[in-house]
């Protein structure tokens, strides 16, 4: 508990492509310390309880650098994602009661404001709960069913699960059954989306690691792994594509050209996640090569940080912001190299890592004010001062915190994986199984940071 | 984060220890034991220490020992997670600003005071300009009064108090609110001119502080009984106050117990039984000796409370 005392040359960048933070136990531990130090004395001190509304409910979250509020409006996103964070906490990392408390807090408001009358839920309300926009897609509903979900453990209370599971469902029907959501475009040229897919195999997931494993959740994700993997993940041309024709073809246009690096990584790590859970090395495998293709394409080599979008034939993007570094890519990154790497024991992941974190730690952190900005230009300036807005809230950068403490402190077990890794790559000049992969097994004994509750 | 940053960030949400002042053999400071009770209260899922208040004997210490006291707890919470208060109230107000001005330059979450009560603030507006004069020493830094009339002897409005100090004291961040009187801290909760946060300290009734609206609170048996704190407010949460009234229950027994034995010296050897050697209290608190240690764990465990610390 007591601040590890590092040598300063593990806080120091160390250059592009070097990886020893990770390869030593003090570098590691370095690490560690960031992600949950960050994690509990920055990110959580810079959002609550400011972000709380005690007056008229659920979460603000635009605030500028310093933590003022510049809009107070609200994100349906952002309740369902900031409640699901603060109930995981409580449910994974401590039981103390002031996460309880905010995390129902804002699923109170949720559960007031955030529905409308056919079900379906709204998208951005004003500070009092009326609707001011509802969209064409459902993922505020997908970020309610994981708020209901850590809330039904958290509480035993088995209201909230059937609601998770039904949120669930609603998001799959409207997604993927005729009759549901209202096709972006025309019937000329109809497309497929990632989008749906990854965030349904990352919703069903949390269902599982909250309310326990069913058939109905495993359908699911086996659903999602296999329409990733045979329509948008294409080796042939080494990419995984955001969009794609319903046969899984190439749409040579703008909208079927434009890459999300920073999503496909988000996806690959949910892939490396499910092959970790499965003990399933070939599902690794998969969640390793979209990193690697969609790190070749998305790193910026002359600036460093990740590109928000590519063409696919690097034709001129259709997104002017295309070159600008979002926040959440680099999040996604840093958790996907860290995956990477834990998984395979391979070298570039390392490195990668190095990279990704030293680069966005450099340029997205505040250190004066807490919590990272949202948005640079390609070099790396500032572009806007948010800490929040619609789309930015304590999200994506608390859940790499978490996960990149949790992965670092050994809690995710590898054993069988690290095997399979063994006897499959070690050949492989690329596989560095060095102390890391071999001190797995120990550090599965050692004492968590914080108790873990047990149920 | 900056000192700028905090006000009106830091509120004494959840549960929060007011922790006790270590002691060897001889009744010295034993400063190496703060590490063992701070790892103690991270694992027992705290969020945040009130250090030096009532608990810490802070009346029982020497200006000199209450900065060596908070300089040591804030070495140790560094990278730990855990959020930093510092109780700073004395009889005399220089030492009181003294402290705070330490407090914020060790960047403590926030601060609090009790009125003096030797020479007793005899109106709410001198008890306000003594809080100010605190408060002014650490003006980056969130400030919380301390209202315990069973032991100040003071019984100025808190109510009144937040409604009028807020204009002097722009720091004001709360009161610590450990009165009995849950008609005054509901309109304590309900003062509208600012947003206050007005944790409660009476560990014994915490139940109906949270159904008076409590969102934080600040208790002595939060070091060695937070599991039965815990599970109460999961089940107040939950709705389910059989179960929340069951805990609370447990807590009144268990503090009822202590109390019997002399509160202080017993609540201090309880922390010695769960293996955080805190030592015995100093004058004019009483404490145990071996045979009453003896006969007090054994009411315990025949009470069940160590059975009830099981998280």
């Amino acid at each position: 508990m007591i601040a590890v005392s590092i040598p300063s040359e593990y806080s120091r960048p160390q250059g592009k492509r070097s990886c020893r933070r990770l390869l030593s136990v003090t570098g590691r531990e370095y690490l560690q310390q960031v992600y949950r130090d960050g994690l509990l004395e920055d990110t959580l001190r810079f959002w609550f309880p400011r972000a709380i509304d005690f007056e008229q409910g659920g979460y603000l979250h635009c605030f500028d650098r310093v933590g003022n509020l510049f809009e107070t409006d609200k994100s349906i996103w952002v309740q369902g994602r900031m409640s699901w964070l603060l109930l995981k906490l409580y449910n994974e990392v401590a039981p103390r009661p002031e996460w309880l408390e905010w995390g129902l807090h804002g699923l109170r408001f949720l559960e007031r404001h955030g529905f409308d009358s056919d079900g379906r839920m709204y998208f951005h309300v004003a500070r009092d709960g009326q609707p001011i926009r509802k969209r064409r897609y459902a993922y505020s509903e997908s970020f309610a069913a994981i708020a209901f979900a850590a809330a039904a453990r958290a509480t035993g209370r088995e209201e909230y699960a059937a609601r998770a599971r039904e949120l669930l469902r609603f998001f799959l029907r409207w997604n993927f059954e005729p009759g549901g959501m209202p096709p972006k475009y025309t019937s000329v040229r109809p497309l497929l989306g990632l989008g749906p897919r990854m965030i349904a195999l990352v919703t069903a997931q949390e269902l599982r690691s909250q309310l326990g494993p069913s058939l109905e959740l495993e359908q699911v994700i086996d659903r999602c792994l296999a329409e990733i993997r045979d329509l948008f993940v294409r080796p042939e041309l080494e990419v995984v594509l955001e969009a794609v024709c319903p046969d899984g073809s190439v749409s040579d246009h703008l909208e079927g050209r434009t890459l999300n690096p920073g999503h496909a990584i988000e996806a690959a790590w949910f892939i490396m996640e499910e092959g970790r859970h499965r003990q399933d090395w070939e599902l690794v495998q998969l969640g390793c090569r979209m990193l690697d293709w969609m790190w070749r394409r998305g790193w910026d080599e002359e600036f460093g940080g990740l590109f928000y979008f590519r063409d696919l034939f690097d034709k001129p993007p259709q997104e002017y912001w295309h070159d600008m570094k979002f926040w959440w890519p680099h999040n996604e990154a840093i958790i996907a190299t860290l995956l990477a790497w834990k998984l395979t024991g391979e070298q570039r992941y390392a490195s990668w890592h190095q990279q990704v974190h030293d680069w966005s730690y450099r340029h997205f952190a505040d250190p004066e004010y807490g919590e990272w900005f949202g948005y640079l230009h390609r070099d790396g300036r500032l572009s806007t001062p948010a800490k929040g807005n619609l789309w930015k809230s304590c999200f994506h950068h608390p859940r790499m915190q978490l996960w990149c403490w949790k992965l670092l402190s050994g809690r995710v077990s590898l054993q069988q994986i690290t095997i399979r890794c063994v006897v499959t790559h070690f050949a492989s000049p690329d596989c560095q199984l060095g102390g890391e992969a071999t001190a797995e097994a120990d550090s599965q004994q050692s004492r968590p940071i914080c108790p873990i509750r047990s149920r | 984060m900056s000192l700028s940053g905090k006000i009106g960030s830091q509120p004494l949400h959840g549960l929060v220890a007011a922790t006790h002042t270590p002691f060897d053999a001889t009744g010295e400071l034993n400063l190496k034991v703060i590490e063992r009770q701070a790892e103690h209260l991270q694992g027992s899922a705290i969020g945040t220490v009130f250090i030096g208040g009532s608990t810490g004997e802070s009346q029982s210490l020497t200006l000199d020992e209450r900065l060596r006291l908070a300089r040591r707890w804030s070495e140790v919470l560094r990278g730990s997670g855990l959020r930093l208060v510092v109780h700073v109230g004395a009889n005399c107000l220089r030492d009181a600003a003294a402290l705070a001005e330490q407090a914020e330059s060790l960047e403590a979450d926030a601060i609090s005071a009790l009125a003096p009560s030797y020479f007793k603030p005899r109106t709410l507006d001198v008890l306000i300009d003594s809080m100010a004069t605190i408060a002014a020493a650490a003006p980056a830094t969130p400030f919380y009064y301390y209202d315990i009339p069973q032991l100040t002897g003071i019984n100025h409005s808190v109510p009144d108090f937040l409604e009028r100090a807020g204009g002097r004291i722009p720091n004001l961040a709360g009161v610590k609110f450990s009165g009995p009187d849950l008609m005054a801290y509901q309109q304590a909760l309900q003062v509208q001119s600012r947003q206050f946060d007005v944790p409660f300290g009476m560990d014994e009734c915490l139940l109906a502080a949270l159904v008076l609206g409590a969102r934080g609170a600040v208790g002595s048996s939060y070091n060695f009984a937070a599991p039965i704190y815990q599970r109460l407010w999961l089940a107040f949460a939950s709705g389910d106050l059989p179960a929340a009234r069951t805990e609370q229950w447990r807590s009144v027994q268990l503090i009822g117990k202590l109390a019997s034995f002399g509160y202080m010296g017993a609540a201090k050897a309880v922390m010695e039984m769960l293996g955080v050697p805190v030592g015995a209290p100093r004058l004019p608190n009483a404490s145990l000796d071996k045979a009453r240690q003896n006969e007090l764990g054994s009411q315990l465990e025949q009470l069940g409370f160590f059975d009830w610390i099981q998280s």
